[in-house]
């Protein structure tokens, strides 16, 4: 049995390109220039994944564009906390050719399955000026802890569209405030209009199927139970794509971004 | 002979036999019946439907139980006979020895009453107590009896309902289910009954309104008018489809059916009810201009529900100027304000030659143009231009050449102008190449058309070349006026289009002195002044008016040489034709002055809506319902709302741009003084930014008009606005301060002085004015929950209230013993005294948070500010 899967597991790669009210700059040849792409074995071979386990990377093609400029000078006391220049995140590209901060998860064959609640409490930290994480997944009713580890004043502005939307003051460095969404959405912008320049994306969603990506560009989705499944990944600056993946056939998805042209 | 007079007979007898027949058999007795025959029709439908409902398990199961329950019954006939005998028995013994212990009960209560009653009078009452004694025993031993011959009449009866009670439940049930069958069966025999081909009780159906001087007997065909249920009925007889809406508020029997409809109510057959005959002039009314009656009592407003195509007219005759030849109540005297410009210094503005091809066809210039085109006979387009563009102004020129002598003509001013011309949303109003709105003119190709010294003027001060113009004074800087006037002055046409420009043209052969003369005459002859004042030259064209314009017969109207067919003969298509082609009825001996406005069909529509309103036969007062003064304020508010095009920038009413804030709840949020104040003289709330609040230079009548407005949409009181004036203490204010302190709020807000060189992009309004400007309630409200009331803001709240309590910062914790609401009120009464600040607040650094005391709704243990990430 495991052989046959091993035959069947040849890396697939069936590329979508689905328009995203956050994407910019997506040309209609994109489409194209993947799907060429992905029709080379560029992407290497996956291992053999046990049954059911879904896991995949983020592969960047294109030149990485040139990253906005932050101009912190509206706060001394965000400047002080950096040496150098600082830059945006729009665009992040790993040492390995990979895109790190993508949000994967399974849009579509979970539905009607219940999973048990999601207690465990995660961290959303407002850091040198900066949203550590800049984007993250969390669960349906999952308890979020922000926290301003700065010295100046952060709001936190959830701005969903789904969900209540929130804007809380944090004057204070140490400050922590519970939070948590209690309906899917993808994905949360959050802002600080006190630092225009600071900004993260939450994906809430209602399973425990999702990733994002790191410094490695790669993603575990975990076990799957036998079926079909569309994956989804999600990038703030790039049109997010989509794949049909059947478990257990599917062996490592693959996503690649493609720059075209300008900088983020 | 006999035989003949025998077939006279029979022909005779026949003969009356019809005359019968035809005069029981009248139109509408055929609709009744009709409609009867349906209503049992549906009726039979319903109780099918009902009775397939029945046929399912659920009966069959209750049947069974009855049908079980029955047997049971019968089988034990002799137990049961019995028991009904025994119950009676029992009944009949415990009813006797009860009644004997309430006897008792009743010597018993009599005897205490004595004996108290003696020994509240000093008697010593040994007999009574005795007596009491006696008695008491004697009850408790009756007593005692009757509980057990209760005991013995409840066995005998739960004997019998042994038998008795499924029977009743199993009955019950079917009745439950059978219930809708048996409505119905019931309702199908009267309906049925009612039904028949002779039916009684055939009668015509009336409302008897005096008032209105109608009989409508519109309902003795269409039954079905006020019943709900029958909106898929065939005609006449469905439901009334706005049912729940107009005819609510409308009832046939206050109202009647033709007010609204037209029509002859008291005919009885068809063609005549409808009013589809000669002689008749208020015919049914049936598509959209059935909204024309809706205006002989909602007259006097500009937003109707329900009546969108007639308010589109209203809205058109406005726009549109009609009313300044044709005037009509409910419109503006002309003085006051007219729908063109002021025909002033044209000839230190544009060329005699754009001039001529303007008034020439307005709309090859500008497609989009409200003014109209008039049929010109040789050479009198010549004669006006040259008129006009005698007119000179010569203040226009000097502020341009200073401008121009100290800033010079860079190629940067082009790029910067049109900058400015998007930040200040000049777009709200002009059509600017493909964007914009069309309220004024457009400015595609406005350099074309006129000088770079008039633009200039212009933008510095709009109403000094044109008192009554809506254009508001942005208060521009000479050099903003400067770059937007370099930028305007390029934008050019391309061809013939570039002949337009360039300076005074000469007339062919004819002294521009006559020329000018003549112009003079024909702008008083052709109706300029309508929609442009002129000084110096009076109206000399007298129009007909329009009041009773839908009462006139086709006899008093003049339909030329066109014929039927082309034109019908009634007073729409008259009107129509005119809107559409007004020399279309002309002859040798009449010439329409009325120019051509090139509507398009559903604007035709529109105004002919509108104009068939102008009824003298309207309904009388007292059936009208008189608007509100909160109403007229709402009506008032909204006419210069739409007069100065302020949603161009604002949203109101949920309607417009969102360019300037959202003006909902305004009435709430700002003091009537201060929005009185800032409306006549706007100043900039947030200087930073290139947008701003421009001058329209309301007059004292507008302003008023437009607060009263604002109140009136959030219901707050006008003149006279009360709120609760704050009293604060020294510790309030001292706690409101610290809290303002620890809050930040300057790390956006500005306060007085607008800080220099750095980022303005969050910068907040000036806090020293929110004891001028705001509410105090309004502050408290705002403070609390700033998304509440306006969705999205930036402000952030300091309080949040989070999964049901408050979360307070530490070192806020004992201010005010953290109490939220006192804290909230001590930061408003802080900021209603604000003034500045002269140093920067230290900021207080504490780690973790808990939830304020007393607001907490469960205590939750505090938290760790860290946690592992998952």
């Amino acid at each position: 049995m495991r052989t046959h899967f091993a035959w069947m597991v040849t890396p697939f790669v069936l590329m979508a390109a689905v328009g995203c009210s956050e994407a910019k700059e997506v040309k209609s040849t994109e489409t194209a220039v993947v799907a060429q792409a992905t029709e080379t074995p560029s992407a290497a071979p996956a291992a053999p994944a046990a049954a059911g386990h879904v896991t995949g990377k983020i592969m960047f093609s294109g030149t990485q564009p040139t990253l906005k400029k932050l101009d912190m000078a509206a706060d001394p006391v965000c400047q002080g906390l950096h040496a150098g220049a600082v830059h945006s995140e729009t665009v992040l590209v790993n040492a390995n050719g990979t895109l790190k901060n993508v949000f994967v998860y399974v849009k579509k064959g979970l539905e009607g399955k219940t999973f048990p609640a999601a207690s465990e409490k995660v961290k959303f930290d407002q850091h040198t000026c900066m949203y550590d994480p800049h984007v993250m997944g969390v669960r349906v009713g999952q308890p979020i802890e922000i926290v301003n580890s700065d010295t100046t004043l952060h709001n936190v502005h959830a701005m969903a569209k789904v969900n209540p939307e929130f804007n809380y003051g944090m004057p204070f460095e140490g400050m922590a405030l519970p939070a948590q969404f209690d309906k899917p959405e993808i994905m949360v912008k959050v802002k600080c209009d006190v630092h225009p320049w600071m900004n993260a994306y939450i994906g809430v969603v209602e399973h425990p199927h999702f990733a994002v990506t790191g410094d490695d560009g790669s993603f575990d989705l975990g076990e799957l139970a036998p079926g079909e499944y569309v994956i989804e990944a999600w990038h703030e600056y790039y049109a997010a794509q989509t794949q049909t993946i059947t478990v257990p056939a599917a062996g490592e998805v693959v996503f690649t971004f493609a720059h075209t042209e300008g900088g983020a | 002979m006999s035989r003949a007079f025998g077939w006279i007979g029979i022909v005779l007898f026949l003969v009356t036999l019809w005359g019968f027949w035809t005069e029981y058999n009248r139109e509408w007795k055929g609709y009744q019946r009709g409609f009867r025959r349906l209503l049992a029709e549906r009726t039979q439908k319903e109780l099918q439907e009902a009775r397939d409902r029945l046929s399912g398990p659920e009966l069959e199961k209750a049947r069974a139980a009855l049908e079980q329950a029955v047997t049971i019954k019968k089988e034990n006939q002799e137990d049961y006979d019995e028991g009904v005998k025994e119950r009676k028995a029992a009944r009949h013994i415990f009813f006797k020895e009860d009644r004997k212990r309430q006897f008792i009960k009743s010597r018993l209560d009599a005897a205490l009453y004595r004996y108290e009653h003696e020994v509240k009078s000093g008697r010593a009452g040994e007999f009574e107590k005795g007596a009491v004694e006696e008695l008491k025993r004697e009850l408790s031993e009756q007593e005692e009896r009757a509980a057990g011959l209760e005991k013995i009449k409840d066995q005998a009866e739960a004997r019998v309902e042994h038998y008795d009670s499924p029977v009743d439940a199993a009955q019950a049930d079917i009745g439950r289910l059978e219930a809708d069958v048996r409505r119905l069966e019931k309702k199908l025999r009267q309906t049925q009954a009612q039904a028949l081909v002779f039916p009684r009780g055939l009668e015509i159906k009336q409302f008897n309104l005096e008032e209105l001087g109608r009989v409508d007997r519109c309902m003795t065909c269409h039954m079905g008018a006020d019943q709900p249920g029958l909106e898929d009925a065939p005609p006449p007889f469905a439901t009334h489809p706005q049912f729940k809406t107009l005819l609510a508020s409308h009832p046939p029997e206050k109202f009647g059916c033709t007010s609204c409809h037209g029509g002859q109510g008291w005919a009885t057959t068809r063609e005549a009810a409808h009013g589809r005959v000669e002689f008749w002039h208020e015919p049914l009314l049936d598509g959209k201009f059935i909204e024309t009656r809706c205006l002989q009592c909602h007259s006097g407003v500009t937003q109707l529900e329900g009546a969108p195509v007639v308010m589109k007219g209203r809205q058109l005759f406005e726009q549109y100027g009609c009313w300044g030849c044709h005037q009509i109540e409910g419109f503006k005297p002309l003085e006051e304000h007219r729908v063109g410009p002021k025909l002033v210094s044209l000839g230190s503005k544009t060329s005699q030659k754009w001039l001529e091809a303007w008034i020439r066809d307005p709309k090859t210039v500008r497609p989009k143009t409200r003014m109209p085109a008039f049929r010109f006979a040789e050479g009198e387009v010549e004669a006006i231009s040259a008129y006009l563009a005698s007119l000179r102004d010569d203040t226009i020129g000097p502020g341009y050449a200073a401008a121009e002598k100290e800033l010079g003509h860079l190629s940067q001013y082009l790029a910067e102008g049109q900058e400015l011309v998007g930040k200040l949303n000049c777009a709200g109003c002009h059509k600017v190449g493909a964007e914009g709105d069309v309220y004024a003119p457009e400015l595609t190709l406005i350099g074309d058309k006129t000088r770079p010294e008039w633009i200039y003027q212009w933008l510095k001060d709009p109403k000094k070349l044109q008192p009554h113009t809506h254009m508001p004074d942005f208060r521009l800087t000479d050099r903003e006026a400067f770059v937007i006037t370099e930028y305007l002055a390029s934008l050019k046409g391309q061809g013939v289009r570039a002949g337009l420009q360039g300076g005074v043209q000469q007339g062919g052969g004819e002294p521009q002195e006559t020329l000018i003369a003549r112009g003079k005459e024909l702008i008083a002859s052709k109706g300029c002044m309508a929609c442009h004042e002129v000084e110096g030259i009076e109206q000399k064209l007298i129009i007909p008016p329009l009041t009773g314009l839908a009462d006139k017969h086709i006899h008093e109207l003049e339909f030329g040489y066109t014929r039927p067919e082309e034109v019908p003969r009634t007073v729409y298509d008259w009107v129509r034709h005119k809107i559409n082609k007004p020399g279309v009825f002309d002859t040798e001996r009449i010439f329409a002055n009325m120019p051509t406005f090139n509507l398009d069909d559903s604007e035709v529509e529109a105004l002919l809506t509108y104009l068939m309103t102008l009824t003298e036969h309207g309904l009388p007062e007292s059936s009208r319902s008189p608007l509100t003064e909160r109403e007229r304020a709402i009506e008032l508010g909204r006419q210069i709302v739409r007069e100065h095009n302020c949603t161009a920038c604002h949203k109101i009413e949920g309607v417009g741009s969102d360019v300037a804030p959202d003006l909902a709840g305004e009435g709430k949020k700002v003091r009537q003084d201060w929005l009185f104040h800032f409306l006549k003289e706007p100043r900039t709330l947030r200087p930073w930014l290139d947008a701003r609040m421009p001058n329209f230079g309301f007059d004292d009548k507008e302003v008023t008009g437009l607060v009263a407005y604002f109140a009136a949409l959030d219901g707050e009181p006008y003149p006279y606005e009360s709120f609760e004036t704050p009293a604060p203490t020294e510790e309030g204010l001292e706690a409101g301060k610290q809290l303002f302190e620890m809050f930040k709020c300057l790390a956006c807000h500005v306060a007085g002085e607008v800080p220099e060189g750095v980022p303005t992009e969050n910068l907040a309004p000036d806090l020293t004015q929110v004891k001028h400007r705001l509410k105090p309630e309004w502050v408290k409200a705002w403070l609390e929950d700033p998304q509440k009331i306006q969705p999205g803001t930036r402000m952030p709240t300091n309080w949040p209230y989070i999964m049901g309590r408050y979360y307070v910062p530490p070192p806020a914790k004992d201010i005010l013993g953290g109490d939220v609401a006192l804290q909230i009120q001590a930061v408003r009464d802080y900021l209603m005294v604000f003034e500045g600040v002269e140093e920067e607040p230290e900021p207080l650094p504490e780690p973790a948070v808990v939830p304020a005391e007393g607001e907490a709704t469960q205590a939750e243990p505090v938290q760790e500010p860290v946690f592992e990430t998952q």
